[in-house]
């Protein structure tokens, strides 16, 4: 294989462009398709296309492997620019003023020379003056008896903005890398508990932070006489080793940062306290009484007699059973809440059932000489707390900076410079302008009223006077 | 006098000058840019006077935010932004044809603001997300920014139409220059805007960066641009191409203010 070959493909702007329109296109699929959702939901939008969808990964475009591609052949892209640039970028910057000869003069995208009787010492001033109008300063960089050159330069930094730009998107992009190494994860902690206990994702992985948090207040106000929510604030602990280590208030916009974690304020709710659960007990005869107990999770509950007892095993707060009978929670919210109780008579299992909140009245649950009815369960309010770590934010933001900082300097700086020369040449001689600028539009104007006035302060000797300086 | 009144009162003069531009472009009147540049000047005064009556409102009713938490309050917070930018860029190229195109969109967005049903007008308290400083600084970097490419866009087809035209004036070169100018400034503005709401959502949310809908689309439109830029630095992209191109950008633009909040759901939809 060629490898200039690749290299100068992988260097080029034509690359770049074909690259961003591929990203953008992925991104507008990425908007259009809803994100994340259950296969069954694509299913049901999409039909027959479904498969094409989740095939392509367009169900979590940003995160499928070959958008992450086409990020990394950007980044490639980038840095392959960026270094092929660098060494004339070196050579411009270490530049001294000097002499340039005819050759290079010739070919610089300004290029003016014409004939003079003669050159004056009082010119250099006049010229000095009508450069300075311009912008630049003149310097003398070679004289001899021969003839005299001048050179001025102007905004050298500009040549630095596609650098800081070019950079700054690298360090967006090395951030967001090491992003990749912290975590962003929930907590759900109800006033007075401690928990280190994070959960990631859609909960199904946790992590342990090593150090715990305690809410001891939670408060949500809402703006007076509605029901729009003006603030949510939790008091938090941090507790490390069984000691108060400090407390904050945290709110929306306002996190806490302790140890690389921050800990965000998102958002709030109620969550079943299972250590309250209101059960009904009513005797199928009435050789028993009908009582109301209050029953922990996981406890065993003796009932009147003391020949049977009840344990409830579980309790999900938002029932839903799946395709293989599985009972889960949908979400955390109490929504559905139902209880799995077992009845034993004699310490043996006699029979388990789902107890549903919503259907308390009914008497569907008879088991033994009992009916049992979920009568409700205490809640308890909890604050949703974000934690993120993200160890590389601090890049992210030096990114910003250098890339806006390098724009301003693309778009509002411009590098210039100019050659002033005069020649001997028999009895007159021969002024030369050369000029060149990596931003050519106004500086090509600026150059033509430069030229203009240099020809006025020298003359310009006309053919015929040419003709008889030479006889 | 109150917020809705003098921004009625912008909207009407907007309005206005709608149709003097049409009748300075159609009957080649450059002599009515005397009273039309005037004129401009005032409508932009009292969009913004509008506009700080609406901020004064917001206290009085004891809420005391930046008014720019709305789809209302933005409509008339981008019009003034882009008549300003507009009159800089007219002071500074002394152009003339651009207003032609930049008031009716003005004086669209305008009457869009108070007349929709979509749209509410009401002074609504700002939920917890929204109260943070960064709003006003993501909001009206984003805003200049869309300002610059709107008046990019004026000149983009003003460009087309003098080169279906009367082709080769001296015109088409200002007018080129002015669509690289404008979209080079607002690539400037979007860049800032994209990294105070980064900066913002970092500090609310804890994420820099969520693939929201509203998010990525600035990040579409950013990319067009930043095409654009290099099309035009590295491969010396002119005239028609770099036209098209702004115009392209525009549609992007549009779709970011707008087609985000009304057609995908996201964590901006309350503006």
């Amino acid at each position: 294989m060629n490898l200039k070959k690749i290299e100068t493909t992988l260097s080029s702007t034509k690359l770049t462009i074909w690259v961003l329109l591929l990203i953008s296109v992925a991104s507008i699929f990425g908007t259009l398709i809803p994100q994340n959702e259950s296969i069954e939901f694509y299913r049901s939008v999409y039909g027959s296309k479904a498969g094409v969808i989740t095939g392509l990964a367009l169900n979590d475009t940003y995160h499928s492997s070959w958008f992450i591609a086409l990020i990394a052949l950007f980044a490639i892209n980038l840095i392959a620019c960026t270094t092929k640039k660098w060494t004339v970028f070196l050579r411009i910057m270490r530049h001294k003023p000097r002499d340039a000869d005819a050759k290079t003069l010739k070919a610089m995208s300004i290029y003016h020379s014409w004939p003079v009787k003669t050159y004056k010492d009082t010119m250099t001033g006049e010229i000095h003056q009508a450069v300075r109008q311009i912008g630049l300063n003149l310097k003398i960089i070679g004289a001899t008896s021969n003839g005299i050159s001048f050179f001025a330069e102007k905004g050298k930094i500009s040549r630095c903005g596609f650098f800081s730009v070019h950079a700054g998107i690298l360090l967006i992009l090395m951030g967001a890398v090491l992003t990749g190494f912290g975590f962003r994860g929930s907590m759900m902690l109800p006033e007075g508990e401690t928990s280190s206990k994070v959960a990631i994702g859609q909960g199904d992985r946790s992590k342990n932070l090593d150090f715990q948090i305690r809410c001891d207040e939670f408060e949500m106000t809402t703006y007076q006489g509605t029901q729009r929510p003006k603030g949510y604030k939790s008091r938090l602990t941090i507790v490390e080793d069984g000691h108060d280590v400090l407390t904050r208030i945290i709110e929306v916009n306002r996190p806490l940062t302790y140890k690389g974690v921050t800990i965000y304020q998102a958002s709030y709710g109620t969550i079943p306290d299972t250590d309250r659960i209101f059960l009904g007990i009513e005797p199928t005869d009435s050789s028993r009484e009908a009582q109301r107990i209050t029953v922990k999770l996981g406890e065993k509950t003796s009932l009147q007699g003391g020949e049977y007892h009840i344990i409830i095993d579980r309790l999900v707060p938002d029932f839903v059973m799946d395709k293989n009978c599985e009972v889960s929670s949908r979400t955390h919210v109490m929504r559905n809440p139902a209880i799995s109780l077992s009845l034993y008579k004699n310490n043996e299992h006699i029979s388990d059932q789902w107890l549903f909140l919503q259907q308390g009245s009914f008497h569907a649950s008879r088991s033994g000489p009992w009916h049992f009815i979920f009568m409700g369960v205490s809640g308890k309010t909890y604050t949703g707390l974000q934690l993120t770590k993200s160890p590389g934010l601090w890049l992210i933001w030096l990114g910003g900076f250098c890339l806006t900082v390098g724009l301003f300097i693309i778009f509002f700086t411009s590098h210039e410079r100019i050659w002033i020369k005069f020649k001997k040449e028999g009895n007159g001689g021969v002024i030369t302008i050369a000029a060149s600028s990596n931003r050519m539009t106004m500086f090509k104007s600026k150059m033509t009223g430069l030229i203009q006035a240099v020809e006025k302060i020298t003359g310009i000797l006309t053919t015929s006077e040419r003709a008889n300086s030479h006889e | 006098m109150n917020s809705s009144t003098l921004l009625g009162i912008s909207t009407f003069v907007y309005l206005i000058m709608s149709v003097g531009h049409l009748y300075r472009i159609l009957f080649k009147k450059p002599d009515t840019d005397k009273i039309l540049m005037p004129a401009a000047w005032a409508a932009l005064a009292v969009n913004v006077l509008g506009w700080i009556m609406r901020w004064i409102e917001t206290q009085q009713t004891g809420h005391a935010y930046v008014p720019l938490s709305n789809m209302y309050e933005a409509l008339t917070a981008v019009s003034w932004c882009v008549v300003l930018v507009y009159l800089l860029v007219e002071r500074k190229y002394r152009i003339g044809i651009l207003g032609v195109f930049i008031f009716p969109l003005v004086s669209l967005a305008m009457a869009y603001a108070s007349l929709s049903p979509n749209v509410n007008q009401q002074i609504q308290p700002l939920i917890p997300a929204l109260q943070s400083n960064w709003l006003t600084y993501h909001v009206l970097t984003c805003f200049l920014g869309y300002s610059a490419f709107t008046v990019s866009f004026g000149a983009a087809i003003a460009y087309l139409i003098k080169l279906m035209g009367d082709s080769t004036t001296d015109n088409t070169q200002l007018l080129d220059e002015i669509i690289y100018r404008a979209n080079a400034m607002g690539f400037i503005m979007l860049t800032i805007g994209i990294i105070t709401g980064s900066v913002w959502a970092s500090r609310a949310w804890g994420a820099y960066w969520s693939w929201d809908p509203k998010e990525t689309w600035s990040l579409i439109t950013w990319i067009i641009y930043a095409i654009f830029l290099h099309a035009r630095l590295s491969r010396d992209w002119r005239g028609k191409k770099a036209a098209i191109l702004s115009i392209v950008g525009f549609c992007a633009v549009l779709f970011t203010f707008f087609g985000v909040n009304y057609l995908l759901a996201g964590l901006h939809s309350y503006a």
